[in-house]
């Protein structure tokens, strides 16, 4: 294996390419490797994978990761880590690393590629199924890697199957309803400075597969006696692995505490590498099996219903020598030891059956909770569903019976520094469920969830909680309940989750078809729901202000265009079409003439106004619907619904085109000029072309429909063309345009345009309140027909007075554009008690007017159109701000101009 | 004639060795709405000479089943006027409605393609459950899109114009283990 240098604390480390982190340290000879969190206690490695619950370490180097387990992190090149004290923290950089996620069906997915999970696999490819094949481990084998020993190799040759997917470093992190997995890959950290730049870092896999192997395995678990907690105190399982398969030669003497037959092949490992073991203490009464009979021939002393009790520690905080007890007589003995291996039993990885909801079961004969579960679309095996082996025999036993002083001292969750006393204070205080004393206790919500920690505390509850239930025995574990699991197993980087929808993919740009000439042009854009619009056109040194000023008087005075594409529009046809919109708006469709446009409202069924614009009748049975910007999607769905769910009969088809068709608005008293230098088949004088009509024709041979429709009270035609020449159509206006000085506007000038004539925004100036009649808009509500909302004008909170109405605002400084949202109150308001006034209403659109010379606003005011002429207070902070409440159309109230 | 400008101006990148991914300009398209077995689709299907797939997610030829009354007319340019003496009698309700500008096509070929597809993408695009000639609708990167599995290791996604380069940017992330971005916004 390929050697590489890290740095760990500043200092640095050599490591083989590939191996966990904590093997080089300890092979280096660190066994303390962080403090605890709480009560500053030396700490070292404990486990093997994700379950280590002491070794956490920041990374410092690429993406400064934290709360890794030195377990899980692989050596590579230019790794750095420095230990970590139970907080992480993030680093305060951009976070620049690729991350990515992708969807995958299978026929079969397992999760866990150790033996079980091969042979799992193997069986289903037999069955000529596509496999999915995921573990968390660099390398297929489960425990095989632990012993060193490579796969058998009818199983190697497995991986290559054609239909076996199989993914290392990839860890499921929930199991959802209808077979949905979600694991995360750990795609390129292994590699180091090595990693290509166009691999996600990490990628997040969902799976949804026909079938489902569980094969997670078993983590071993530790006993509860005094500081038990110390470095040199190690799962067997992981000690004998750091020193047989990973070179550390840090320990001399070992001690090995067991319940099992795997704390035999552990001694056996630590004694042929070795170490000298001085002995297995068994709390068991007799042990049989191979393991057995093997120590026994390599000499291993063996005490049988012997336990450890206490752990004294050397002067550097490590392990130095162990205090062990019978558990018959009593009688404790000491014994020097650098190595404390435990082999506590084994528990199965219940997590991602729990997270579907399925309860493990108990089994005294394994130690352990299970989950056997074989169905159809799940199954378990491997040491989930019970597997051990033949040679395990483990006793159900968690530790010895501890004083108070030693029960201080006594851990059960190392990460959250918790111990068998605060278990007892809990007890004590009355608590006996399971899940109240994880919250009461903190256990098991840490970065590793109590995968250590959560069968120990099951283990010291049978005690605690028989004879705090007034029993004289311990109860079983079945009794005391298993936690449940939430997702994810694992922790998982927010980044991760973001995936590749961060910065400019985190939420779709709509663009229009001229949208890079508006970026050509210098335009500052502005979000529209998920459009970029053009805000202002600003020349250079030109402000915000200026800019919309020269916008502004080139449309009231001169010619000026925008680009009106986003507009929502539904192309509506069929024998009912007319009387389909009759219903939806609240004033007639069918009397309007082809070739006409009609301004429409329309309500939702409590009579509150939902969505306006210009619907055109292109044929008898044929419109052409606008609708707002935001609106589009909501009007074709509401108009889907009633067609679909309530007037299946009428004979009406809606189709969305709102970008087939791309609109430009073309503005001002010279717009009929310069437009007519462009379209000869069309004669725009206003005896042939009328306000509000609309015909076909061309622009160079390309198919236009010209409308003569104002949002802006000027002379103005909006010209529609299909969105592959929309562009073009531009451009020819622009560049013919220049002798009139054409000058192009975004929203905000169309804004003030609009706000002058008092034409309404759906969204800003209503608030989801306000009926037709509240907007001063009576005059578009038929009293001839039915239609959508008309019933609840009747209801006797919408005729009540008092309502909020439109109205519009001249403030007194008519140099002070007052800020949109401002709350309006009586003139010289009182305050109340508490010195609060109350407010009559607010602004909703303010702005300066180039064309009237000062500001003016639109505003929602209780009761506001029987208070014409009434001045009113603007508190905005410390100041006052008064305005007069007038009528909100500022401009040609006779709307002259826009049928010029 | 005054050439269209596409969403995605014509952009290929890629390589069909791995996977090659190209805007597909200038589709004509049509949206046909009409009741299922009545005489006015009958109508339809004799005038334009040719069935309608049956089932949604169906395409026959160049006709894409969206839903039980609605297809897609892809490249068949004369439709409208096929259809135009039908429309004059009153007694066929049915509407049909230009919308090639309304999406563009991107099409996906190579072996790679639906790796990249399912980047984005959380139907199942099994060979044997997502079948060549089959058509479904949903969100691709949050936008409104058509997928439509056009041949082996070929598939098309149909997406409204105006989400096109958002979708475009998305694609190329997901692809960028086989190819090479282009500059494009």
């Amino acid at each position: 294996m390929k050697k590489v240098t890290f740095s760990f604390d500043d200092k640095r480390y050599k490591g083989l390419l590939g191996e966990p982190m904590a093997a080089a340290l300890l092979r280096s000879g660190l066994l303390s490797i962080t403090k605890s969190t709480y009560h500053g206690r030396p700490r070292g490695v404990v486990g093997l994978g994700v379950e280590e619950p002491n070794a956490l370490v920041q990374l410092v180097s690429g993406t400064m990761e934290s709360m890794r387990p030195a377990t899980v992190i692989e050596v590579a090149e230019g790794l750095a880590a420095s230990s970590l004290t139970g907080v992480g923290s993030l680093p305060d950089i951009p976070e620049n690393a690729r991350y990515d996620k992708t969807n995958r069906y299978v026929d079969v997915l397992v999760i866990g590629a150790g033996l079980a999970g091969l042979r799992a696999a193997e069986a289903h490819l037999l069955a000529g199924r596509e496999v999915l094949l995921i573990d968390d481990q660099p390398a297929p084998g489960g425990h095989l890697r632990h012993l060193g020993l490579d796969l058998p190799s009818d199983l190697r040759d497995l991986l290559t199957h054609k239909k076996l997917t199989y993914l290392s470093r990839c860890t499921a992190t929930g199991l959802y309803d209808q077979n949905y997995v979600v694991a995360i890959e750990r795609r390129s950290d292994h590699l180091g400075s090595a990693a290509p730049v166009n691999s996600a870092r990490i990628r997040v896999w969902h799976i949804r597969a026909d079938q489902i192997v569980l094969a997670p395995g078993a983590f071993q678990r530790p006993l509860i006696f005094a500081n038990n907690d110390l470095p040199g105190v190690m799962l067997s399982h992981a000690a004998a692995t750091y020193v047989a398969v990973h070179g550390v030669r840090l320990f001399k003497r070992a001690v090995v505490a067991t319940v099992d037959n795997q704390g035999y092949r552990d001694a056996l490992r630590l004694h042929q590498s070795g170490v000298k073991v001085q002995g297995i203490y068994d709390a068991r009464a007799e042990a049989k099996g191979s393991s057995v009979e093997a120590s026994r021939a390599a000499g291993i002393p063996i005490r049988f219903r012997a336990t450890v009790l206490d752990v004294a520690a050397n002067k550097k905080g490590a392990c130095q020598r162990v205090t062990l007890q019978d558990l018959d007589t009593n009688e404790t003995y000491k014994i020097s030891a650098d190595l404390l291996a435990i082999s506590g039993g084994w528990t199965p990885i219940v997590d991602l059956a729990t997270h579907i909801g399925i309860k493990p079961q108990w089994s005294e004969e394994h130690a352990a909770f299970l989950v056997n579960h074989n169905t159809e679309q799940l199954r378990t095996v491997g040491m989930l569903a019970g597997d051990f082996g033949d040679d395990e025999h483990p006793a159900v036993f968690f530790g010895p019976v501890l004083d108070d002083e030693q029960a201080r001292r006594a851990y059960i969750d190392l990460q959250r520094d918790t111990t068998l006393h605060d278990l007892r204070r809990a007890v004590g205080a009355g608590l006996h469920s399971i899940e109240h004393i994880k919250r009461y206790t903190t256990i098991g919500t840490a970065h590793d969830q109590g995968k250590t920690s959560g069968m120990i505390t099951i283990g010291a509850l049978c005690q605690l909680n028989g004879f705090a239930q007034g029993g004289k025995s311990s109860l079983s574990p079945a009794q005391v309940g298993t936690l449940s699991f939430r997702p994810p197993y694992v922790p998982v980087p927010f980044a991760a989750l973001a995936g590749r929808e961060r910065g400019l993919l985190s939420d779709p740009i709509r663009i229009t078809p001229i949208h890079q000439w508006h970026k050509e042009a210098g335009a500052i854009f502005e979000d529209v729901g998920q459009w970029k619009r053009p805000w202002y056109f600003p020349k250079s040194g030109e402000s915000m202000e200026d800019a919309v000023r020269r916008e502004c008087v080139a449309a009231r005075t001169g010619v000026a265009m925008m680009d009106a594409s986003t507009l929502g529009k539904i192309d509506i046809q069929g024998a009912d079409a007319a009387v389909f919109l009759d219903r939806i708006y609240t004033n007639l469709f069918s009397t309007l003439p082809e070739g006409q446009c009609r301004y429409g409202l329309m309500c939702k069924t409590d009579g509150i106004v939902f969505d306006d614009g210009v619907t055109t009748r292109l044929g008898k049975n044929h419109f052409l619907m606008t609708t707002t910007t935001g609106g589009a999607a909501r009007v074709l769905g509401w108009l889907e619904e009633w067609l679909q769910t309530e007037w299946p009969d009428l004979k009406v088809y809606c189709t969305s085109v709102t970008e087939h068709i791309s609109t430009i608005a073309l503005v001002g008293p010279k717009s009929r000029q310069l437009l007519q230098a462009l379209v000869t088949d069309i004669d725009l004088s206003k005896e042939a072309f009328p306000f509000m009509h609309s015909r076909m024709g061309t622009i160079d041979s390309i198919a236009v429909r010209i409308a003569r429709i104002s949002f802006s009270g000027e002379l103005a035609f909006e010209i529609n063309v299909e969105y592959g020449h929309a562009r073009y159509i531009w451009e020819r206006l622009w560049s013919l345009g220049q002798p009139y000085d054409l000058t192009a506007y975004g929203t905000e000038t169309m804004h003030v345009l609009r706000a002058e004539k008092g034409y309404i925004i759906v969204g800003q100036d209503t608030d989801g309140t306000q009926t037709p009649h509240d907007l001063n808009m009576s005059w578009i509500v038929s009293k001839k027909k039915e239609f959508i909302g008309k019933r609840s004008f009747q209801l006797p909170y919408l005729k009540a007075t008092g309502r909020h109405q439109l109205v519009g605002l001249l403030p007194e400084d008519g140099s002070e554009v007052i800020p949109e949202g401002a709350y309006i109150t009586l003139l010289n308001a009182p305050t109340d008690e508490h010195g609060k006034t109350s407010h009559i209403g607010f602004v909703t659109s303010s702005y300066y007017s180039p064309t009237l010379g000062r500001a003016f606003a639109l505003a929602l005011v209780a009761d506001g159109l029987n208070r014409m002429g009434e001045v009113v207070d603007i508190p905005i902070g410390k100041k006052v701000l008064r305005a007069n409440i007038c009528d909100a159309v500022f401009l040609d109230k006779e709307n002259i101009k826009s049928q010029l | 004639m005054i050439a269209k400008l596409s969403p995605l101006k014509g952009i290929n990148i890629g390589n069909v060795a791995t996977v090659a991914i190209r805007e597909l300009s200038g589709l004509t398209t049509f949206d046909l709405r009409v009741q299922p077995k009545t005489a006015s689709q009958s109508a339809i299907t004799n005038a334009l000479g040719m069935a309608l797939p049956a089932k949604p997610g169906k395409v026959l030829g160049h006709v894409l089943c969206l839903a039980p009354d609605w297809w897609l007319l892809v490249g068949m340019q004369d439709a409208a006027q096929q259809l135009a003496s039908i429309r004059l009698m009153d007694d066929h309700h049915f509407s049909i409605v230009e919308v090639s500008g309304q999406r563009t096509t991107i099409e996906l070929e190579g072996p790679h393609a639906r790796e990249v597809l399912a980047h984005l993408w959380e139907q199942d695009l099994r060979e044997q459950k997502f079948l060549i000639g089959s058509v479904s609708q949903g969100l691709m990167a949050s936008a409104p899109v058509i997928v439509w599995h056009v041949a082996q290791f070929r598939y098309r996604v149909m997406v409204r114009s105006s989400f096109a380069l958002h979708l475009w940017e998305a694609l190329e992330d997901a692809a960028v283990e086989w190819v090479d971005a282009l500059p494009i916004r």
